[in-house]
């Protein structure tokens, strides 16, 4: 028989990691699995209903350090779906006694400075971009051409609002005293 | 700057980091590491996964920790064990925390008998 497949496309922003999840814990409780994620675009499988937790974790890695990564997690219950780029997603039993993939403050925090600092380093190389493209616009406008710098745009947007966003959520997290 | 300055500017540990290196006082791979600390605290420390795997990297990458044994052979699970620097910076750790904790004593007595 055929697996029963379903795609969903779905935004979620970087700080929005607790809703996306519940929304995969909510899926799976209707029988359909998360197996893979590529750019937006979340590919489900119908199986047995249950109680699956997820998490996306950010980890910039050599590839020779991949191995290890993956199998500290397995270790501790969390089976690996799918990797895009930096971003890996795992599953679990929601009864996991290791549930809580980032134990302390400090380890979380340090999760979104990395994340931050990323944002930062994108944000030039994307300023550049739109210079480039704005200055070409200005020899010859074609259409191609106002469509890559419209998309240049929303996403030199899109990542100084995340950049904000995150940096929000950080300062957050610092003003508690637990470690 | 010597040795001992050096790992004086790493201190204080986070609580993650100095279970991670105490428990590599004998040579463990990452999941032992995560049985073995749960045991020591009696269930109080659960390591999440990406918080031990960050730990250990970290520790690795300040040499304060070290792989273990034979890395040619065909054991896939790596192995770490607490460096020399490591083992330094544990008593190091030891000494403060003990200040610590004979000052808490000694202050939260003083005012149980003031009142």
């Amino acid at each position: 028989m055929d697996k029963l497949l379903k795609r969903c496309f779905r935004l979620f922003w970087v700080w929005q990691e607790d809703k996306e999840v519940k929304w995969l814990r909510q899926m799976a409780l209707k029988g359909w699995h998360l197996i893979n994620v590529f750019i937006f675009v979340y590919t489900f499988e119908k199986r047995e209903p249950r109680d699956i937790i997820y998490y996306r974790d950010f980890k910039s890695i050599k590839k020779r350090d991949v191995d290890e990564y993956l199998d500290i997690f397995k270790e501790a219950g969390w089976k690996y779906i799918c990797r895009q780029g930096n971003w890996f997603y795992f599953s679990s039993p929601a009864d996991n006694k290791y549930k809580e993939v980032y134990s302390d403050n400090h380890s979380r925090l340090e999760k979104y400075r990395i994340l931050l600092l990323t944002h930062i380093v994108f944000m030039p190389i994307l300023f550049n971009s739109l210079r480039i493209i704005s200055n070409r616009m200005a020899d010859n406008g074609t259409i191609p051409m106002g469509i890559l710098m419209f998309i240049t745009f929303a996403v030199f947007l899109a990542v100084i609002y995340s950049t904000i966003r995150l940096t929000a959520v950080i300062s957050k997290m610092r003003k508690s005293p637990k470690e | 700057m010597n040795e001992k300055t050096k790992l004086r500017k790493l201190m204080p540990l986070t609580e993650t980091s100095f279970y991670v290196l105490i428990s590599l006082l004998e040579p463990l791979h990452g999941y032992g590491i995560m049985q073995k600390v749960e045991k020591l605290s009696n269930g109080r420390i659960i390591f999440g996964p990406g918080t031990l795997y960050g730990a250990i990297n970290n520790l690795q990458s300040i040499g304060l920790i070290s792989l273990y044994g034979d890395t040619t052979s065909n054991e896939r699970k790596k192995t770490y064990l607490v460096t020399d620097n490591g083992r330094e910076l544990i008593n190091l750790e030891i000494a403060r925390l003990k200040e610590m904790v004979e000052n808490a004593e000694m202050l939260i007595e003083n005012s149980n008998n003031n009142v």
